[in-house]
């Protein structure tokens, strides 16, 4: 289950809020929140529900040692086992598969992984309790006494699935005292209903234009069907991941819980370095953090720890090798700008910044896109048309047509339009009813077109009468 | 605080920014709120379809509850995709849906595509190159495409020359009532190897290798081929492959060879609309079909080919191919049939003899498939003909089990299923027996275009057995001795015998 299937959006979700909002106090409604989110996990993957639970309580115990013992060795020794026991269980589950992969492709061996699958959510649930156990080392936070607030905090149905990475501390206060006003019932309810419109409207058309413009065999695609196809992928991610933060930020908001916002219009920034404090803002501030900053680098040590920053953005991502260089590929240009210092970056005229930060994210997301080697060096081959393919496709023009108000559509919502109109809205009591008013009607009419669309995404038809 | 005051002091007495705002949340949560549980209790209380005849499928069920189902996983994923694939009033929920796409963007000259449309290499599909073996060390190696048959015990006779071929390059325009504007049909070039290509230097296959792969889903291979909406017409682009075309003969062989000199053998490719309506500017997106249906008869040894390429190009502006299905219409079948006759030395009945029937309002499968609502707000006319002479038909399961008799046209099939029309099933064996007393006794092997070619048979032969591809459970081999057929006929069409058909009659042959 997502939150983009009919049986979460008119099922699932109407019956946690209705026990929600009839449960009186605190510790009923987390307890419906605590019961929820581990239905939803189960739903997606029953496999897993032990491990997740495992995982939390033995974070849960690693914290309250680490109060206990406070500052020293024994402190050190119970954050490092709790690091690498979260560590080791992603690496286990998600890399195993690659590393022998990359084994018997260097040595021509013919090992088999073990199939172990991969739990739901797990890079993401990691992260969040790495955060949680360095705060509470570096006594950011208190630990937290209750393991069934602190299951409810690991496992929150919004964000277990694709984030965002919600510190501990961020949503502290709200684990034990919250309300839901009726204002954050109606913006979390508007919100999801963008987040599914940018998700199921654009970014699952755009997903299609993207196929599309690539073809079956990216080798064979013309020069512009490679820059254009890798430039609607770039929307495609933009629309499929902010889409999926908005709901996640609308469904917590919906039961009084603040969540981190996870985008900032990132096709605005002017550098690779905006680019990533304006995209996937929890992910990057968690490397930030926790990882950049790290005392053992030292500042001897700062392209050491910027290498290992973006390569490990990268693999986070995911276990192929084009998801590591597309890591270092933006680490490169962030060590470029930082070398260049930030003097020299604001001589350069704007236009330029943007059409040179447009360019490298075009050509990182192509990058992003092709998990296969050979389909990864033929999309780069192809961009400078070194496959043999012609410049120009008929087949590209056809796709471009066939999907203008699209592209119009993502490029406008791309960047802060609705924001803007609601500014100005603002100004004038008639300005607020107006844009409050046509909020709701396109709400109302997104969420039914939505739902129409993921009837028909179902759609299976047959050749011939298959009753 | 300035634009706060200044707000509050513009909007009327008695009612603050805040008051407005709270009012606005009201208004929103009940309106999203309503229609939520509005939608959320339809889902619920209403009844739910079991099967989709616009999808031509059953949906799916909903799960029994146990606790190792619940345990693995499989309780949930089957219930989510009850709950979605159930929803009442599906065919028109889907149908609406699948208007959606058309207003995200616009159609140059006609043009809509649908699907990945790869760029199909040339270099990964060409004939084979065969090198003759040395006789001796020093003489010289002499590599040339195979473009001649090979010497073949029963020399191939053609009466439509496949060289010298009228070259079309009018407009198309269907004959029917709205008049659709076609691109100019001219014959996509025939990619031929480079003559610097290294040799290969495996013969051409002519013994067909064992089956022993998985058989594929030819029809969800088929599901995902790329289709382009010229106009009014929908085209699959085409996949196949000179190495499938060349195991395509090599099986067809291997039956001449299993049933001997007494029985006639006939290979009849059919090309698909993309082979004559693909104009030369997307001919990168397809492969060569007209080369490849030429390809299969130099390959052909003892059996003989009916070249239904040639049969219909004469007849490109009639309507032999469906605009809204993947099928040929009945009066192409009609021509390719036209040309089997007469090869066979078999009578065939005039159209004029028929008794044609129309049907309005036909939208096929690219319909389904697309959801292209031009295509839908053009439905074109299905026609057949029924033929006038007297035959009874009788109908058995996959193994010849429980027959019974029926009739050839299955006249109550609703409209998007019009080609169902014919023989009804693709999964049944029919047989008819006709007031044709010439002792010949045809078998064919078909898919679903060859349904629409059987009713113009019921003149020409005693008997007619008609078994599809994909479903008959026995040997084909032996029940063709079984049956003392004097005829043998593969009509498929040029998607699955030059491509992903061709394990299904080797099986057929073998199992």
């Amino acid at each position: 289950m997502n939150f983009s299937d009919l049986l979460f959006l008119y099922a699932f979700l109407p019956l946690c809020l209705g026990a929600y909002f009839i449960s009186k106090n605190i510790r009923w409604r987390n307890g419906v929140l605590l019961v929820f989110s581990l239905i939803f996990y189960a739903w997606g993957d029953i496999r897993f529900l032990p491990l997740l639970v495992c995982v939390a309580l033995v974070n849960y115990c690693a914290a309250l040692l680490l109060r206990r013992f406070g500052e020293g060795k024994r402190s050190t020794a119970v954050l490092a086992v709790g690091i690498v026991f979260d560590l080791g269980l992603l690496g286990v589950f998600k890399y195993t598969g690659f590393l022998f992969e990359n084994i018997n492709g260097l040595f021509g061996t013919s090992l088999e992984a073990p199939e172990l699958g991969l739990p739901l959510g797990i890079s993401f649930y990691t992260f969040r309790l790495i955060s949680y156990l360095l705060d509470v080392h570096w006594e950011k936070t208190e630990p937290e006494r209750n393991f069934g607030r602190f299951l409810m905090y690991v496992s929150l149905f919004p964000s277990t699935v694709a984030g965002p990475i919600v510190r501990y501390a961020d949503v502290r206060e709200s684990l034990t005292e919250r309300t839901a006003t009726l204002h954050d019932v109606g913006e979390g309810a508007s919100r999801i209903i963008c987040g599914l419109a940018k998700k199921v409207i654009i970014a699952d058309s755009l997903a299609k234009l993207t196929a599309s413009l690539f073809g079956t065999d990216v080798a064979a695609a013309s020069v512009a069907a490679c820059w254009i196809g890798a430039a609607v992928y770039a929307l495609q991610m933009y629309f499929d991941f902010s889409g999926y933060s908005d709901m996640a930020v609308g469904l917590a908001r919906m039961f009084g819980i603040p969540y981190p916002e996870n985008f900032n219009y990132p096709f605005l920034c002017k550098t690779i370095a905006e680019f990533w404090q304006r995209w996937h803002m929890t992910l990057g501030s968690f490397f930030r953090d926790y990882l950049l900053y790290v005392p053992i680098f030292g500042s001897q040590r700062k392209y050491l720890a910027l290498f290992l920053v973006w390569f490990s953005t990268g693999i986070w991502h995911g276990a192929a090798w084009n998801y590591v260089i597309w890591g270092l590929f933006f680490g490169a240009f962030i060590l470029l700008e930082t070398l260049l210092g930030k003097k020299r970056m604001k001589k350069i005229p704007v236009p330029v910044k943007h059409i040179y930060t447009k360019l490298v994210l075009i050509i990182g997301f192509g990058i992003f896109r092709f998990e296969k080697t050979d389909e990864l060096f033929a999309f780069l081959r192809g961009l400078v048309g070194a496959n043999g393919a012609p410049f120009w496709e008929e087949t590209v023009l056809h796709s471009l047509a066939n999907n203008c108000f699209l592209l119009a559509a993502a490029l406008l919502f791309s960047f802060p339009v609705i924001r803007f109109i609601k500014e100005k809205a603002e100004n004038s009591p008639i300005g607020v009813i107006a844009y409050g008013g046509a909020r709701l009607v396109f709400s109302v009419l997104i969420l039914l077109i939505v739902s129409i669309m993921l009837v028909n995404s179902t759609a299976n038809p047959f050749l011939y009468a298959n009753f | 605080m300035a634009n706060k005051k200044e707000l509050n002091n513009k909007i009327p007495e008695g009612l603050s920014k805040e008051r407005l705002e709270r009012r606005l949340d009201l208004v929103r949560v009940i309106c999203l709120g309503t229609v939520m549980a509005v939608v959320g209790i339809g889902l619920l209380v209403l009844e739910r379809p079991t099967e989709s005849l616009a999808e031509k499928r059953k949906l799916a069920e909903k799960p029994a509850f146990s606790l190792s189902a619940v345990l693995d996983g499989s309780y949930m994923r089957q219930m989510t995709k009850y709950y979605t694939d159930t929803v009442p009033y599906r065919d028109l929920l889907v149908d609406l849906g699948a208007s959606v796409p058309e207003y995200l963007g616009v159609r140059v000259d006609g043009v809509k595509i649908h699907g990945d449309i790869p760029v199909v290499p040339p270099v990964d599909d060409k004939p084979p190159v065969i090198t003759e073996p040395p006789v001796t060390t020093d003489a010289p190696v002499t590599t040339e495409p195979v473009t001649e048959p090979p010497v073949t015990t029963e020399p191939v006779t053609t009466d439509t020359p496949v060289t010298g071929e009228p070259v079309i390059t009018d407009p198309v325009t269907d004959p029917v009532t709205e008049p659709v504007t076609e691109p100019p049909v001219t014959e996509p070039p025939v990619t031929e190897p480079p003559v610097t290509e290294p040799p290969v230097t495996e013969p051409p296959v002519t013994t067909a290798p064992p089956v022993t792969e998985e058989l594929p889903d030819v029809n969800d291979i088929l599901r995902e081929n790329g289709i382009i909406v010229l106009n009014k017409r929908a085209i699959m682009l085409y996949y196949g492959s000179y190495d499938a075309t060349a195991r395509y003969a090599a099986s067809v062989n291997e039956y001449k060879k299993a049933l001997g000199d007494k029985v006639n053998v006939w290979s009849m490719i059919t090309p698909t609309a993309v082979a004559f309506y693909l104009p030369d500017k997307y001919s990168a997106y397809t492969n060569d079909q007209k080369g490849h249906i030429e390809y299969a008869a130099t390959l052909l040894q003892g059996a003989t080919e009916i070249n239904a390429y040639a049969a219909l190009l004469p007849h490109v502006k009639e309507n032999i191919y469906t605009r809204t299905d993947h099928h040929w219409s009945t009066l192409g079948a009609y021509y390719a049939t036209e040309a089997f006759a007469k090869k066979a030395g078999v009578p065939f009945a005039p159209l004029s003899t028929y008794k044609k029937i129309e049907r309005e309002g036909y939208v096929g499968t690219m319909y389904a498939f697309t959801g292209d609502q031009v295509l839908k707000n053009n439905p074109e006319t299905f026609v057949y003909y029924k033929p006038q002479n007297d035959y009874s038909v009788e109908y058995f399961d996959r193994n010849m089990q429980n027959g019974f008799a029926s009739s050839l046209f299955f006249d109550w099939v609703d409209t998007p299923n019009s080609y169902l029309v014919f023989i009804g099933s693709d999964d049944r064996v029919t047989h008819i027996t006709t007031d044709c007393k010439n002792g010949r006794r045809l078998f064919v092997i078909k898919d679903s275009y060859g349904n629409a070619l059987v009713p113009f048979l019921t003149g020409s032969f005693e008997e007619i057995w008609v078994v599809d591809f994909r479903y008959f459970e026995l040997n084909a081999v032996q029940f063709m001795k079984d049956h003392e057929i004097t005829d043998f006929m593969v009509s498929m069409c040029a998607f699955f015998s030059c491509g992903t058909g061709v394990g299904y009659l080797e099986s057929m042959r073998t199992k």
